[in-house]
């Protein structure tokens, strides 16, 4: 055996420990004739699968790492995305397990489909190879298409999943077809040799101009960002709400890393037309976004719209980190408010989940009515979780954006910040009026909620989470700007 | 006088025979189904002993992998008895079937009576053996590209559980109920 393999596969050794774990709840039903095995056992080997990969991710951060031939790397980043999306997987199972949809007779295989998504998340997060990239989306995205399948409700979901699959086995296509002009005018797939090439090759040669388009639009399609953001509210509202919460920040996280890295270069500064292009798609991705939350009385189709506004805010941190010229500063803010983004939206989507009892309802808006009379710690959650995502200090999402703007404002990118801005205004509306609903309408009594402990203390630890975290934000960044700078 | 590889190309053409024969009178789909791999297992064999490597290899790997999957999940996916009696009874079926393999042997005949003449002339003496180009193949697939390689085993796998997952999926309009 010869040793540099053995090092590669050390590197990949948290894939490989989440892969075996994943097996196990599926052997077991199979080895039991098909009957489904105690739901704790499964989610206790969910869990063990995601703490072994997180420990593993900790033993091996440290100085950066490729392994197999460059094809993947390690770095700062990768371990601190990891640990993300370890969070969030850990969370969407202690959801699921509570949750009406998706508990019952196939736990065991939607453990496995879930950490398998994982997996392709974090070959996504740790690809160095537009391949490996497109393997790691395509592994991510086939259990999500299964995932949303899986609840047991009648329609939406089922249209939810057909949508998300046709839709997405579009947009990987594109991505495809991107990735082959690419290494045709390139001639490799790797991103540093293509990183090099940007800046000789961008303003020259079309065709690569076109893959590097196309490519984009694979990723924006992942990130639901205009124009290729019309399948996000159908799925987010049809699919069980603990998928949705998964879908809605780990494949937001990883997915935005792998664009990250496409944009680590300095030869885009000349690309000023590219660079026009995703200027307006992000301001029309935050307008679009937001315009349509306003119109909602769905809370989860809200949420869907504002989760596309998000993608538009994270859009211009990606700019920034792109066009402007100092790369760490933009990513920097991205990997941070990626993390905020992930904290407050799980935490909302997992309120939506409490009020979810039978497969076939749907929460609105009214359902908030008097909440804060029967809930008062459960209301004053949500409505952190709420001013966190409207950006409103001192929580963590107001730290997030205002690190965000001022990578943009850095690089003299004032209209861009500007529709930000604009943008953040608007969605204080949206989110500041199921608070006004929970704690200003007091004639009726909210109706009582499941028991749902695990989701309950979700809420409130991300609420906690947000908070703590907001006050604390200048370390925490520094500790993100590390792993950005070092090892990007 | 017949030789070892006179041997062999008769006892994979037999399996190959065998194999086509019974995929059509197999009544269960799913052993249709694995009929057809040992036909196309049998083919890439006759492929290996022309020295076709390459072609062995993307038979067994295309066919015999990735198409008879998708056959098999598909065969899953629907619930294929009610079909079958639709497709196994009834005279304009009947008709249809005798018309569409007449169609095809004649296709079949006709394209060999029309190439016959570089079909079966000699081969030129300086193609080389393309045995050196797959293992070239070989070689790069399982070094340096073999952690794509590994992965989409992983995705193999997600897909397969998958498709079974969903043909017992509750809930919509399509649903089993058991």
């Amino acid at each position: 055996m010869n040793m540099q393999l053995l090092k590669d596969i050390v590197i990949v050794s948290p894939l490989i420990a989440l892969f075996a774990l994943s097996l196990f709840p599926v052997m077991i039903k199979v080895f039991r004739g098909n009957r489904e095995p105690n739901p704790y056992v499964t989610l206790f080997l969910g869990f063990m699968g995601l703490s072994l990969a997180t420990g593993l991710t900790a033993a091996l951060s440290g100085a950066k790492q490729t392994a197999f031939s460059g094809a993947i790397v390690f770095d700062g980043v990768t371990a601190w995305m990891s640990y993300l999306v370890y969070l969030i997987t850990a969370v969407s199972l202690m959801l699921s397990f509570d949750h009406v949809a998706t508990k019952g007779r196939q736990f065991a295989e939607y453990v496995f489909l879930m950490l398998n998504s994982v997996l392709g998340m974090i070959v996504l997060i740790m690809s160095n190879d537009l391949i490996v990239t497109f393997i790691g989306i395509e592994t991510m995205s086939l259990c999500l298409y299964v995932l949303c399948a899986m609840g047991k409700e009648d329609v939406l979901s089922k249209e939810a999943a057909f949508k998300y699959f046709v839709l997405g086995s579009f947009a990987s296509a594109i991505f495809l077809y991107g990735v082959a002009l690419i290494y045709g005018t390139v001639g490799s797939t790797v991103f540093p040799e293509i990183l090099e090439a940007v800046g000789t090759l961008i303003s020259t040669n079309k065709l690569f101009l076109i893959g590097l388009g196309l490519v984009t639009l694979g990723f924006a399609f992942k990130v639901s960002i205009f124009p290729l953001h019309a399948w996000t509210p159908d799925v987010y509202h049809g699919a069980p709400t603990p998928v949705t919460a998964f879908m809605a920040t780990a494949v937001k996280a990883s997915t935005f890393i792998a664009f990250l890295r496409l944009f680590n270069s300095d030869g885009y500064g000349d690309a000023a037309r590219f660079q026009g292009v995703l200027e307006w798609l992000a301001v029309l991705t935050m307008l679009i976004g937001n315009v349509a939350a306003v119109m909602q009385d769905n809370f989860k189709r809200m949420l869907a719209y504002s989760s596309v506004a998000h993608s538009g805010y994270l859009m211009v941190g990606l700019i920034a980190a792109g066009f402007g010229s100092n790369f760490n500063a933009g990513a920097t803010s991205v990997v941070f408010y990626l993390f905020s983004y992930s904290l407050m939206t799980l935490g909302t989507f997992a309120l939506v989940a409490m009020f979810e009892r039978a497969e076939n309802t749907a929460m609105s808006m009214d359902d908030l009515k008097g909440l804060a009379g029967r809930y008062p710690l459960l209301s004053l959650s949500l409505a952190i979780l709420l001013l966190s995502l409207a950006g409103i200090p001192p929580t963590l999402g107001f730290f997030g954006k205002f690190y965000l703007f001022s990578a943009a404002i850095e690089q003299d990118m004032y209209w861009l910040v500007f529709w930000g801005v604009i943008n953040s205004v608007i969605s204080v509306y949206y989110y500041l009026r199921p608070i006004v609903m929970m704690y200003m309408t007091d004639d009726q009594p909210a109706e009582v909620l499941g028991a749902h402990l695990m989701t309950r203390m979700t809420v409130v630890f991300t609420a906690l989470l947000v908070v703590l975290l907001g006050l604390a934000s200048s370390p925490v960044l520094k500790a993100v700007q590390r792993s950005v700078v070092n090892l990007f | 006088m017949l030789e070892l590889a006179d041997y062999t190309f008769y006892f994979l053409a037999l399996v190959t025979l065998v194999g086509g024969i019974a995929v059509i009178t197999a009544q269960n789909p799913i052993y249709s189904a694995l009929w057809l791999a040992l036909t196309m297992v049998s083919v890439a064999g006759v492929f290996v002993s022309l020295d076709a490597w390459f072609v062995a290899g993307v038979q067994l790997i295309v066919y015999a992998g990735a198409v008879m999957v998708l056959f098999v999940m598909v065969i899953m996916l629907f619930d294929l008895r009610r079909e079958t009696n639709a497709f196994s009874r009834g005279m304009v079926s009947g008709f249809l079937k005798l018309a569409s393999a007449g169609i095809f042997l004649g296709l079949i005949g006709g394209s060999i009576y029309n190439s016959a003449e570089t079909v079966f002339a000699p081969p030129p003496a300086e193609l080389e053996k393309t045995a050196d180009a797959t293992k070239a193949l070989a070689n790069t697939l399982f070094t340096k590209y073999i952690f794509s390689f590994e992965v989409i085993g992983v995705l193999l796998l997600v897909i397969a559980i998958g498709a079974v997952t969903l043909s017992r999926v509750q809930g919509g309009t399509h649903a089993k109920h058991d």
